[in-house]
Order: structure tokens, then C-alpha cells, then sequence
């Protein structure tokens, strides 16, 4: 009996496959407009100098994808960052500037799940992986692989996310939640950043795929709601 | 024995009401200017304030870790 729940408890935590992809990404791009000139005004500056520093550490993370063609968990890979690193008043900006928290995509259910800490809180929010997506025919080598352009449909977003994604690696994920595409997503172009495949590798070796499974249960559409709320309301209690 | 201690009475409270308006003026920045500092940050990033609340509030955190 024993055997059986701690059966059924690793059961619910992890999942072991074989075949397991491990994507390695990058942020590689940062665009002038962070600049310090003097036309800004105190805040503007101020802003910028943390979004500079923040980038610059942000360069030096990688973000894990690890895949089968059934599901997918991504995150910023910590074990890089030294202490000194993770002192950092900015570290947490370089977090947010890649994609903050744990994402888990499952192909069978269409669920996107991301955990992640926000408001004092561990939260567990889902939603749909498969999103309304615009594909365009714009062709582009990325890292060996032939990708096409998509773009999430949006009518009042002002900088639009820009997608690569590849149908040579015909799985529907990607980093950071992006996904639901037929074919891997190898590049994000996602307002002033650029998060790109560094490295792709493919193991035989059965990979562990911890599952996040703690946090508030939340839909997307919930959590936008309690995010505008705290902005409005919370002033001053984060 | 008494100019001394009117002397002494002014330089304090003048002190005290120095220090008051300092703390005055921490208490008065701190907030606002990171929630100001969080906005521009967030509009820089991705266009306008309200696009993006986990950038927004990883900035606010960190400035005022910083002040």
C-alpha cells in the first residue's frame, strides 16, 4: 500500500520520457531606445538606467525548454546565476524582461500553464495553448532551421509579438508560453527583446519533467483582472 | 544661565523640524516616484502603461529596494 502512494505521488509530480528535446534559448537584441539622453526626464532616466542593467544580466540567462511531442516545461535557468547575480537589485527585472516563472504546455488538453509569483503570491495560471495566430509567408533561417513568421491576431495591441516558429520540429511549443503553432518556436520577438534558440539538444536519456502543481488555480483572464485591480488599488503594498 | 538654554531650546527644535521634513520627503518620494519609475519602465518596454504587470512590478520592487 505504501508502494502504491508513493507510486501515485511521484506519479503526480513528475513525468519520465524518453526522447526528450532541450531547447536552450537566448536574449540577444536590445534596442537603442533605452539610451540615457538628456531630452528624458528624471523618471524616464531612471527607468532606463534599471531596464539597462537588467538587460545586461538578462543576456547572460538562459531560458530551458525541455520537450517530447506530447508536452513541454520552460523556465529561466537559475543554476547559471552566481549570488552575486541573484543580489541584485535588478535581477528580478531581467527575469520579467525573459518571461518570469514556470510554464508547462500539455498538446492533448490545449492547456498552458504558467506558475509564477506575483502580489506576495504563487499562482497557477492557465490557459489556452492554442491561440489565435496569423501566420505570414516570411521566411527566415534561425539556428540551422527554416522558420515562418506568425503574429498573435490583436486589434488594439500597440507592439504586436512577433513569432518564428519552425515545422521542421512539428511539436506545438515554445518558451514563455508561446505555442499552439505547427511547429516549434525558435524566436520571440516580444517589444524591445529578442529571445532566440542558442542550442538544440536531443537526448535518448529519460528526462524528468517536473510538473508545477502548487499555487492559486487561476484562469488568464482572472488573473488580468487581479493584476488591474492591484495596479489601481494597491498603491504603495507590493 | 536662561539665553543659554533659549539657545539651546532654538537648535533643537531646529533640528528636530530639519530631520522631520527629511523623513517628510522619504516617506513623500519613495512610492510614488518607483510607481512613476515602474510605468515608464513598463511604456518603454512594451508600448504603453498596463501591457505588461510583471515587468511593472519587478521594476517597482527594485526601485525601491534601491531607495
Amino acid at each position: 500500500m505504501r508502494k502504491i502512494i508513493l507510486f501515485v505521488f511521484i506519479g503526480m509530480y513528475f513525468h519520465c520520457m524518453s526522447q526528450t528535446n532541450i531547447a536552450v534559448y537566448n536574449v540577444v537584441e536590445i534596442k537603442e531606445k533605452f539610451n540615457i539622453s538628456d531630452t528624458l526626464n528624471d523618471t524616464q532616466k531612471e527607468a532606463n538606467k534599471l531596464l539597462l542593467k537588467a538587460f545586461d544580466l538578462a543576456k547572460s540567462m538562459n531560458y530551458t525548454l525541455t520537450f517530447n511531442d506530447k508536452e513541454s516545461i520552460g523556465s529561466i535557468d537559475k543554476t547559471m546565476a552566481t549570488d552575486e547575480d541573484k543580489g541584485h537589485s535588478y535581477f528580478g527585472i531581467a527575469e520579467a524582461l525573459i518571461g518570469i516563472g514556470q510554464y508547462h504546455q500539455v498538446k492533448s488538453n490545449d492547456i498552458s500553464l504558467v506558475q509564477k509569483e506575483s502580489m506576495g503570491e504563487l499562482f497557477l495560471i492557465e490557459s489556452s495553448l492554442f491561440k489565435d495566430w496569423e501566420i505570414f509567408q516570411d521566411q527566415r533561417q534561425i539556428a540551422g532551421y527554416t522558420c515562418f513568421l506568425a503574429k498573435l491576431k490583436c486589434e488594439d495591441c500597440k507592439n504586436q509579438v512577433e513569432v518564428w516558429f519552425t515545422p521542421d520540429i512539428p511539436v506545438p511549443f515554445g518558451p514563455v508560453g508561446y505555442g499552439g503553432l505547427p511547429g516549434l518556436v525558435i524566436e520571440i520577438k516580444k517589444y524591445s527583446s529578442v529571445l532566440t534558440l542558442s542550442t538544440m539538444e536531443l537526448t535518448n536519456e529519460p528526462v524528468e519533467i517536473k510538473i508545477p502543481i502548487k499555487g492559486i488555480k487561476i484562469s488568464e483572464d482572472r488573473y488580468n483582472e487581479l493584476t488591474k485591480k492591484a495596479r489601481e488599488t494597491g498603491k504603495g503594498k507590493f | 544661565m536662561k539665553k543659554y538654554l533659549i539657545v539651546f531650546m532654538f537648535f533643537l527644535s531646529a533640528f528636530s523640524y530639519a530631520n522631520n521634513l527629511a523623513i517628510k520627503s522619504i516617506e513623500d518620494k519613495e512610492s510614488p516616484m518607483c510607481w512613476a519609475v515602474a510605468d515608464a519602465a513598463e511604456s518603454s518596454c512594451c508600448g504603453l502603461v498596463g501591457c505588461d504587470f510583471a515587468l511593472w512590478e519587478r521594476v517597482y520592487l527594485a526601485c525601491n529596494r534601491q531607495s
